[in-house]
């Protein structure tokens, strides 16, 4: 690997200034050598780090010997560099189908890479804006189908051999049973989704989203907020005062980013809460890609904002989310492993408890199997999902690195055939007495 | 202070020159002795060393030399060693460094360091 990045590198060098090249390119290339061993040895990580480095190093170098270069010696003015130039528009201008396929075909190609790049960039390079987002874990199960737990998870994966099922929800008392219990976590919070919140704040009604949070939740994840405090463990109780945490997107939408939100009052669901902070921008929360839930509200008020609809109280109910943060020095495996026995029981009681009417639905027709607890990273957010879209994503990166390179040899190809055509048109400037080099630098331009 | 103008070096070449007062060093021992320095807070790409040695060669603040004999020393290498207009330069820029710092300290402002 190493040498193939050094050959290109080599070959890389070619793009520099002559003078500077063929002084130094030996050096450059042994240094960029050793540098490259000595990442090697700390892991691939860090080579993929060099080697990006790298990259930018020359850049940089190209950037500033080129012009080191143009500012001794070449210039503008040189004979025939801005004849050159206006040949080129001219002959551009002359042949309006050439230019339009050729800037339509890099412009696609370079647009669809650029697109594509920022999709894989948010759901697979880039992690939650928190501390240390490596040592955050999802908690999440899988059983074969059908399984005695009635998840809520809109996206549950069935693997279409084994017919296991994975899935990443949980019921209030499996959650209240594992932040109870156990060690390797320092700390264990649990979210949910609200569909929808009739919002009222000074009069003006609208729609917005919302999440259910524990009381850890923003002490786990370690966030600062912009503004005011989080949600704590005292929030999170039957009879606290309603308290409720804006994202930073509605707090731009609808306050225009006023800083005197804070002790306002949003009516949600007909619950008068105050407002007590506001999330950090960039954050949108630890669901899918781009869903960013308007308010955070203390789980306890679950059932005072779905009344009538409420899942907290009921074991068989399987609607939570639930995140940990690894203690110092512990591996993800122990988690599950120290939790497993209990968390089967918990299935199999929500299972017993479950009404005759939910468990005669097709669904659990069958059901025997016990689901097993997994444990999967957690700093990308709502993992589960999101590497089932980062294998797609993988390959539909690779699909458009491969037009962007059918691009450029369309490009070539077009460029080429016109540059065959004007054997007669160069075979005369030689004769009027053109240089090489300079014929060269026309075609070049 | 000195009387001669006070001139400023880039970051890049400053380093290099400040590598090669103890001696005469190849790229790569430049590169190291730099990044030992900085505790590997600064680590050049090549392009920024070589870069940065064609820059003072062309000021003649440094100069291609022989390796040095002994055991140490690799015969392949290019060594690099402080011209005396280099050392000036080198002790010039450190002054208007100093002269900085010193107003800075005068207006209270608090270095890591300590003075």
């Amino acid at each position: 690997m190493t040498s193939l990045v050094v050959l290109l590198y080599r070959i890389a060098l070619f793009g520099l200034p002559a003078g500077f090249r063929v002084r130094y390119g030996e050096g450059m290339v042994e240094e960029a050598r050793l540098g490259l061993e000595e990442a090697a040895e700390k892991g691939q990580l860090s080579y993929v780090v060099a080697i990006a480095r790298l990259a930018m190093d020359y850049l940089v170098t190209c950037g500033r010997e080129w012009s080191a270069w143009a500012a001794g010696g070449f210039t503008w003015r040189q004979p025939g560099v801005l004849a050159d130039m206006r040949f080129a528009l001219r002959s551009l201008r002359r042949t309006p189908a050439f230019t339009a396929t050729v800037m339509l075909t890099l412009g696609l190609g370079i647009g669809a890479s650029v697109t594509l790049f920022s999709a894989v960039d948010a759901v697979v390079l880039r992690t939650l804006p928190v501390p240390d987002p490596d040592r955050l874990v999802l908690l999440g199960w899988s059983a074969s189908t059908p399984e005695m737990a009635g998840s809520v998870d809109d996206r549950p994966v069935v693997d279409p051999v084994s017919g296991m099922r994975t899935s990443r929800s949980f019921s209030t008392l499996a959650y209240e049973r594992f932040r109870d219990s156990g060690s390797a976590l320092s700390s264990i919070f649990a979210f949910a989704r609200i569909e929808q919140l009739n919002v009222v704040v000074e009069g003006d009604a609208e729609i917005a989203s919302g999440q259910f949070v524990s009381g850890d939740y923003f002490a786990g994840l370690g966030l600062t907020l912009a503004l005011g405090r989080g949600i704590t463990p005292d929030d999170d109780l039957p009879d606290a005062a309603p308290a409720a945490v804006l994202s930073h997107g509605y707090w731009e939408r609808r306050f225009a980013l006023d800083p005197d939100v804070l002790g306002r009052t949003a009516v949600l669901n007909s619950v008068a809460f105050t407002i007590v902070g506001v999330t950090p921008a960039g954050l949108s929360g630890t669901f899918e890609v781009g869903e960013s839930p308007d308010f955070s509200v203390p789980l306890a008020f679950e059932s005072a904002l779905r009344p009538g609809d409420s899942n907290i109280s009921d074991p068989w109910n399987w609607w939570l989310f639930v995140m940990g943060r690894l203690e110092d020095g512990a591996e993800a495996d122990a988690v599950g492993a120290e939790r497993q026995g209990l968390f089967q029981r918990t299935a199999r009681e929500g299972w017993d408890a479950m009404p005759a009417t939910q468990r005669s639905r097709p669904e659990f027709q069958g059901a025997r199997a016990l689901p097993r607890l997994e444990i999967m990273p957690g700093g990308r957010g709502f993992g589960g999902a999101r590497e089932i879209y980062a294998r797609r994503l993988r390959i539909l990166a690779g699909m458009v690195l491969g037009l962007l390179f059918i691009t450029c040899a369309n490009v070539a190809g077009l460029l080429f055939v016109r540059a065959d055509k004007r054997h007669a048109e160069i075979a005369v400037r030689r004769a009027l007495g053109a240089s090489r080099a300079q014929i060269v630098r026309q075609l070049g331009t | 202070m000195s009387e001669q103008p006070l001139l400023s070096i880039p970051p890049a070449e400053f380093r290099v020159l400040l590598a090669l007062l103890d001696g005469a060093k190849h790229g790569h021992a430049i590169k190291l002795d730099i990044r030992e320095r900085t505790g590997g807070r600064v680590d050049m790409g090549p392009g920024t060393l070589y870069g940065a040695i064609k820059r003072l060669v062309g000021r003649a603040w440094i100069s291609e030399v022989n390796a040095p004999s002994g055991g140490a020393a690799d015969e392949r290498r290019r060594y690099y060693t402080l011209s005396s207009a280099g050392r000036d330069a080198d002790r010039a820029e450190a002054e208007r460094m100093t002269e900085l710092l010193g107003i800075g300290r005068a207006k209270g402002l608090e270095l890591a360091g300590g003075a």
